[in-house]
């Protein structure tokens, strides 16, 4: 009886030790800066945002880290001989957290209620106007209005993401509250500025979540994230301080990720301004030298060659010779002459360029005041113009409506800004110079050969028939200096040596299918 | 005394109402347009207009304020622009935070802060005193920013005492309260050694003394006591300075307060939520007065209301 006694309690302690270690889970926990705004993948796309939806949701198709196309819960598809039909092929036995099948239906119902007139959703600016129409349970047409070569890449952005109808219409507005998607994670919490928790979604269709819970814990400053990270309380963290990486790398128990995002910063020309002229924007395009300015820059980026990313197809550079003679020569011929303080006048005005800067990017300031001096040599007064975002939005927006509506020359000169490639192809950025922006194109570009060229990059067509529009794009950026790219930004990320299987996508589509933390 | 405080509440109207309009005018007069921030910089115009639309923004600025004091009269402080959560929700999920934090620092000012002066003040010119001068002076020199920093470093990545973020287990609490409250304790202990070199001067002290009273009952029943309205005056003006100076603080321990929801607010152009905030802010100071107010009757016997 002792005996059976003793042998009952051991195997109590073993069964109770064998589903505590069959119950642990493992937890991935991310420190980022910021938190999101919900979880509407309708409505919501800013960057914080889509990092967390991404894991709930999927597109139809998504870009891999070297910007190639694939098939998510689209599996093939094909242009009609209409050259605006698209027939996308579907994925079989894929369901929504709620268990409901994905079906074309859903395709169509979520393609419908981004361009629905009164409530637009999020998508709505970058997809195309069309029809959309089931052919069967896992085939669906899109017509699109007008012929668009380059729908697929838009369906790749994080910002056509499915949505399951019927939570979305039982929900409403409400949506983000509880999310469905077909995503290897599955909602579980929010708590606004502290964190979101998502679990593994066991019945995705593929090979997905390597771990049982994503956390995303808020932590806004930077030395904050890192101490985290280095006490053991996160397992990642997003945005870390260049200068902190080498520290970190040499850690055995932390590893480092430094990825070139898909963003590049660039200064930009109201070419209409009158002391904006061809030759003085040809003047700076000469003068400033990335080899001076990327060491202030340092770790946060690299340079830029051109509006895009090497990796991004239609990318060509339109980078100018460093060349401060040829400078100076530009601006004499305009009547720019250098006076007793080194500085350049004209009928007693001095050339002074204003830049209106944000800050909002690392290493984005630095840059300018290198720029700052850059120019001293050739005689132009730079000067930097921090504002608000808010402030600067509405400069440049009430700027370019003005102009648009009046023709009154918006004040403002340059600008810094930066935009990133979400679709593989560079012509998601290079579509604001168009005339047809209107009040968009702050620029105040009008060239009829660069819309026509957009229009060829983007038209149904071989790639070297869309490659011809790209590069056209390219040269007149170079021959007009529309904009001149500064770097590209870097994405720096340390994780724990437990985390394998990450890679950063510089689209900023951020990926944990695979990621584990043993 | 009931009706000094229905009184005093009653006058409160106008400066809360007053506190609203001008943050409501300093939003809306400030650049940025909070329809274009939900939207996102690719959004199209008419989609703009319609969030606009959406959030009463069409709305002339006087229509949006009385439409706007309607609802807060009856509980609604509206809805997050950005977040599209309920302001309240979000108000009642940090303001709680934020609060137990202002709290945790007043306890550290008052426990800390008071006998550090009564100290400097008994000890005029020695030793005890030096050092309480230059404590005082570093902590209200030092800025919130930094000490918050240097507390995370050395607490919680060389001792591994406290955790650096969150707030979720009372450990969380700990740094970031005492952080927000080295201010404070400093502000305290330079006016408590005032204050009290200023009674121990008093003839009712070197009476007391005379009288064979012992040192501690002269200082703390005699001295203190008359010392103490000053002091009560700081630390009930702290109250609402906590709540609104926790910014900095809960931005480098990641502590979702208000102060942190403030700043996120402010950068979104998330009216509601800012004027909520304001609201809130102002009622505390209103509240914190009011109990100052009250409390200097209970601390000096001569006044009535």
């Amino acid at each position: 009886m002792k005996t059976l006694g003793r042998l009952t309690i051991v195997l109590l302690i073993l069964s109770l030790t064998v589903s505590v270690i069959g119950a642990a889970q493992t937890t991935l926990r991310i420190g980022r800066a910021s938190d999101i705004r919900g979880l509407n993948a309708m409505k919501i796309a800013n960057n914080d945002s889509s990092q967390v939806t991404y894991q709930i949701h999927e597109g139809l198709v998504t870009m891999s880290p070297a910007q190639e196309m694939l098939p998510v819960l689209a599996t093939s598809w094909e242009l009609l001989d209409d050259d605006l039909t698209w027939r996308i092929y579907l994925r079989q036995g894929v369901t929504f957290h709620s268990g409901a099948a994905f079906t074309a239906a859903d395709v169509k119902w979520n393609f419908d209620r981004q361009h629905d007139a009164d409530d637009p959703g999020i998508a709505h600016g970058l997809l195309p106007d069309g029809v959309a129409t089931v052919v069967d349970d896992y085939t669906i047409d899109i017509t699109l209005d007008e012929p668009n070569g380059v729908f697929m890449n838009i369906c790749a952005a994080p910002l056509f993401m499915i949505v399951e109808p019927a939570r979305y219409e039982a929900l409403g507005e409400d949506y983000g509250t509880n999310p469905s998607g077909t995503g290897p994670f599955k909602y579980n919490n929010w708590i606004p500025g502290e964190r979101v928790i998502l679990d593994k979604y066991d019945g995705y269709w593929g090979a997905g979540a390597e771990v049982d819970q994503v956390i995303f814990e808020v932590i806004p400053d930077p030395n904050a994230r890192v101490i985290a990270l280095e006490n053991g309380e996160i397992d990642m963290a997003f945005a870390v301080a260049a200068e902190e990486m080498a520290r970190l790398e040499a850690k055995a128990d932390l590893q480092v990720y430094r990825t070139p995002s898909m963003r590049v910063i660039w200064v930009a020309m109201n070419t209409v301004h009158p002391m904006l002229t061809p030759n003085v924007r040809k003047a700076l395009g000469h003068a400033i030298d990335k080899d001076v300015i990327m060491p202030v820059v340092g770790g946060n980026g690299v340079a830029a060659t051109g509006i895009g990313m090497p990796t991004a197809f239609g990318f060509k550079p339109c980078d100018w010779e460093i060349n401060l003679d040829l400078s100076r020569a530009l601006l004499d011929a305009d009547g720019w002459l250098v006076g007793s303080d080194g500085f350049r006048y004209k009928d007693g005005q001095k050339l002074t360029l204003e830049c209106l800067a944000r800050g909002s990017y690392v290493g984005e300031i630095e840059a300018l005041e290198v720029i700052q001096i850059l120019l001293l040599d050739i005689g132009v007064d730079f000067e930097i113009q921090k504002v608000t975002s808010t402030a600067w939005r509405d400069t440049l927006d009430g700027g370019a409506a003005a102009h648009e509506e009046d023709g009154t020359i918006p004040s403002y000169m340059l600008w810094t800004a930066a935009s990133g490639i979400r679709t593989g192809e560079v012509g998601y950025i290079l579509e604001r110079p168009k005339t047809d922006q209107g009040s968009r194109n702050w620029g105040r570009y009008n060239n009829p050969e660069y819309d026509f060229a957009f229009e060829l990059s983007q038209a149904p067509g071989t790639e070297e028939e869309r490659l011809v529009g790209y590069y056209t794009m390219a040269d007149l950026f170079h021959f007009d200096v529309l904009r001149i790219p500064i770097f590209v930004i870097q994405a720096n990320v340390a994780a724990s040596a437990n985390v394998e299987g990450f890679v950063w996508n510089g689209n900023d589509s951020l990926n944990l299918r695979g990621v584990s933390n043993d | 005394m009931l009706t000094y405080m229905i009184r005093r509440l009653f006058h409160a109207l106008p400066v809360l109402l007053g506190a609203l309009l001008i943050s409501f005018l300093i939003l809306h007069v400030t650049p940025g347009d909070p329809a274009q921030i939900y939207a996102g910089e690719e959004a199209k115009p008419e989609v703009i207009e319609a969030i606009r639309v959406q959030m009463g923004l069409d709305k002339p600025l006087p229509v949006q304020f009385l439409v706007y004091v309607k609802n807060v009269l009856s509980g609604d402080l509206g809805k997050s622009y950005y977040l599209q959560l309920d302001v309240v929700s979000l108000l009642a999920g940090a303001l709680p935070l934020t609060a137990m934090l202002a709290t945790i620092s007043l306890v550290v000012t008052f426990f800390l802060g008071v006998p550090a002066g009564i100290i400097a003040a008994v000890y005029r010119n020695k030793w005890q005193d030096s050092l309480t001068r230059v404590l005082s002076l570093i902590g209200v020199s030092l800025p919130a920013f930094f000490g918050a920093l240097l507390a995370i470093l050395f607490f919680s990545r060389y001792l591994g005492w406290f955790p650096s973020f969150g707030a979720t287990t009372w450990k969380h609490f700990v740094l970031p309260g005492i952080s927000l409250g080295i201010y404070s304790t400093a502000l305290v202990a330079r006016l408590t050694r005032s204050s009290m070199l200023d009674c121990l001067q008093q003839d009712y002290v070197r009476t007391a003394r005379s009288k064979g009273l012992l040192e501690r009952v002269a200082i703390g029943k005699h001295a203190l006591r008359n010392a103490s309205i000053p002091i009560a005056t700081i630390i009930g003006l702290q109250l609402g300075h906590l709540l609104g100076g926790s910014i900095l603080t809960e931005t480098v321990f990641s502590f979702p307060g208000i102060g942190r929801l403030m700043v996120q607010s402010i950068y979104a152009k998330d009216f509601p939520v800012v004027q909520g905030i304001i609201l809130v802010i102002a009622c505390t100071y209103v509240a914190a007065n009011l109990i100052t107010d009250l409390f200097y009757a209970i601390l000096d016997p001569r006044i009535e209301y």
